[in-house]
């Protein structure tokens, strides 16, 4: 039984990492210019330390500087934030006991998004370079968000659904309505704050991959570390402390975690929706709730699935592009209404 | 599940990697500024070249630029005038003059251009613009020589086509150029100058009428106004674009009323409509029927065609001088 088990479990893993696989060389084939899939192969190829003497150098030089400076960054990046949005929302899942906990629907993500509109505006104040600032203010911002969400929603020691949501939808409100004042007193800046809030991965190149991955590392090695942890709280806070877990510090250090990521996924990308909603969800029916698993299932289907979500925004209206985050919602925000009709039902 | 002890350990693991991560990796960047070194010997033509553009940035020329990639119309206009024409590979969509540059390939939209599509005309210049900030990182990472204008003012545009020119390598030319805008801006500034103060009408510039938007004085058609010698009634105003106020504009009871919609616009209001307007029909250039309308593309596209809109401009405020 746990043989065949397990062996379910790496059959359905190798499938997960097919699928990331073919959906990165999806995201690098498909472009502006028409590049064949044999000549990108043979370009990213030649950069793999050690097999670089085996492939001739026979593409246009322009190709090559595409495909790595533009194509394979841009892909790289939404794997980053599919991963960082999917885990981030399992956290907040998990550590709720609440199915619609997500960055996005709980507030965390406006939080870090006006911490980052902040730090743009800062700019005119102090000087500091905005890969550092960003990411930072969107990070503590999101923390603050997170914490007066949780506590707004608290009644004796949990936060039940509806309060959660509730408070996610009046902290979100008050936190646009900021996030547009800022815009107003923008000036010169408003297109830097418009070009930021539209989000995606558009130009993005390997600079805002090096600053999502410090953040990324950090908050990604705490949720693994406490993936046991994470176990014992989906049988309730006391449940949890009678097992030997300290609820309060892994609670604080998986919401810091939490809070790296989302920051880290806003500032690079902006807001984009629904990732960690659904995903988590979706592993979670096909690998049940132990961490140990959900956590590198979640961590590689949300890589996959921003990937694809990107790809299908480029190809839409193309040459145009539309916003990620508008293909991320209309596929979550359904799955988020069905939820919510579920829980309801279930509710009262 | 773990004990407390474990937990311990796991802190202070947690708090070095933090550490390390956040003050180590979060600084490193692509060096991607492959710039070649300077030891070359200068050509006849003075390259390599090195030009800081409008942002500061030192940009190298290890060569005469032959293939030129236009991110916005402005620059366009800029090279065609420098008759740069024939090295202009690719251009905007918005870039509709000159006739000729509609024949140059497009690399997708203003704000939005498809890097790949620059990439791939292998250009060894861009000339963008402070719009485009946020992709100078990407450019540079694909090796591609990057110049950015972004004038304020309309002497900015001159320093601009100088600066174009020394890049193309033919600066004599630019800056004789230059040198005859310039000195059609002062012509009309000579003659503005003399006109006294209480013959100047006071201008109402609407940029757009739903809502109602005109300029700051910070702007370069704030700039074009004052110097065409016409007081804003908004002249305290700093903000770039300013939504007036309907009871405003007429309180300060404007001599003239100038706009810019673009031609063939079928949203731009006829003067017979904006004299129509409600509570309008007292305000000084309904009354006298001073209601103009300036060719938006001569006011708004920061090229050489600026001095054009304020000769038009001139003309506007005071035709018993220019006509």
């Amino acid at each position: 039984m746990t043989n065949s088990y397990s062996m379910k479990r790496s059959i359905i893993f190798t499938l997960l990492i097919m699928v990331l696989l073919i959906s990165v060389v999806l995201g690098i084939g498909i472009g502006a210019i028409s590049i064949p899939p044999s000549e990108i192969v043979r370009i990213l190829l030649s950069h793999v330390p050690g097999l670089q003497y085996y492939f001739a150098k026979g593409w246009a030089p322009e190709h090559a500087t595409i495909v790595l400076t533009m194509r394979f960054p841009r892909v790289l990046l939404a794997a980053l934030v599919g991963t960082g949005l999917a885990l981030a929302g399992t956290v907040f899942q998990g550590l709720f006991r609440n199915p619609m906990a997500d960055p996005y629907v709980i507030g965390v993500s406006s939080g870090a998004a006006l911490g980052a509109v902040g730090s743009i505006l800062l700019q005119s104040v102090v000087d500091i370079p905005l890969r550092y600032g960003i990411p930072a203010f969107a990070f503590v911002f999101a923390i603050i968000t997170i914490l007066l969400v949780y506590n707004l929603a608290r009644v004796g020691g949990k936060a039940p659904v509806m309060n959660l949501i509730l408070a996610g939808v009046a902290v979100n409100s008050v936190i646009s309505a900021l996030v547009s004042l800022c815009m107003f007193f923008s000036g010169n800046q408003l297109h830097q704050v418009l070009f930021w809030l539209m989000g995606g991965f558009s130009g993005r190149g390997m600079d805002y991959v090096y600053i999502f991955i410090p953040y990324g590392v950090v908050g990604t090695a705490i949720i693994f570390v406490y993936a046991r942890e994470l176990n014992a709280m989906l049988l309730g806070e006391e449940a949890a402390e009678h097992l030997g877990v300290e609820v309060e510090r892994v609670k604080r250090r998986l919401l810091i975690a939490a809070a790296l990521l989302t920051g880290a996924c806003v500032a690079v990308s902006g807001m984009i929706g629904f990732v960690g909603l659904v995903i988590p969800h979706i592993v979670r029916m096909i690998f049940g709730p132990d961490h140990r698993t959900l956590l590198p299932a979640v961590a590689l289907v949300g890589a996959s699935f921003l990937l694809l979500a990107d790809i299908l925004a480029r190809v839409i209206i193309a040459p145009g592009e539309l916003p990620v985050g508008i293909v991320t919602a209309l596929v979550g925000g359904p799955f988020f209404i069905y939820l919510l009709r579920r829980q309801k039902s279930t509710m009262f | 599940m773990k004990s407390p002890i474990n937990s311990n350990k796991y802190r202070t693991i947690l708090c070095l990697i933090i550490f390390v991560f956040i003050f180590s990796l979060s600084g490193c960047r692509t060096t991607a500024n492959k710039s070649t070194t300077n030891s070359q010997i200068s050509d006849k033509n003075g390259f390599p070249v090195t030009i800081t553009d409008d942002l500061g940035r030192k940009i190298n020329l290890p060569a005469e630029p032959q293939r030129i990639v236009s991110l916005a119309p402005g620059n366009t206009e800029i090279l065609f005038y420098l008759g740069l024409g024939d090295r202009v590979v690719g251009v905007t969509d918005y870039c509709k003059y000159p006739k000729e540059a509609r024949l140059c390939p497009s690399i997708g939209g203003f704000s939005d251009p498809s890097l790949e599509k620059v990439a791939a005309l292998k250009p060894d210049l861009v000339l963008a613009t402070g719009m485009h900030q946020q992709m100078l990182p990407q450019l540079e990472d694909a090796g591609l020589k990057v110049l950015v204008l972004n004038p304020h003012k309309i002497e900015g545009i001159f320093n601009d086509i100088r600066m174009v020119g020394q890049a193309a390598g033919i600066e004599s030319k630019a800056n004789a150029l230059a040198q005859g805008l310039s000195d059609r801006v002062n012509a009309v500034s000579q003659k503005v100058g003399k006109i006294p103060d209480q013959q100047r009408p006071k201008v109402y510039y609407e940029l757009w009428h739903e809502p109602l938007m005109s300029v700051g004085r910070d702007t370069i058609i704030g700039q074009i106004i004052e110097v065409a010698g016409g007081p804003r009634i908004n002249d305290d105003c700093t903000e770039p674009n300013p939504q007036n106020s309907e009871k405003g504009n007429i309180a300060r009871n404007p001599d003239v009323m100038v706009d810019s919609y673009g031609h063939g616009d079928a949203k731009a209001p006829t003067p017979a409509e904006i004299a129509a307007r409600k509570g309008w029909k007292n305000t000084g250039f309904v009354k006298t029927n001073r209601i103009y309308s300036i060719n938006t593309d001569l006011l708004s596209i920061p090229g050489p065609r600026i001095v054009e809109g304020l000769e038009r401009m001139a003309e506007c405020l005071h035709p018993e001088i220019f006509k």
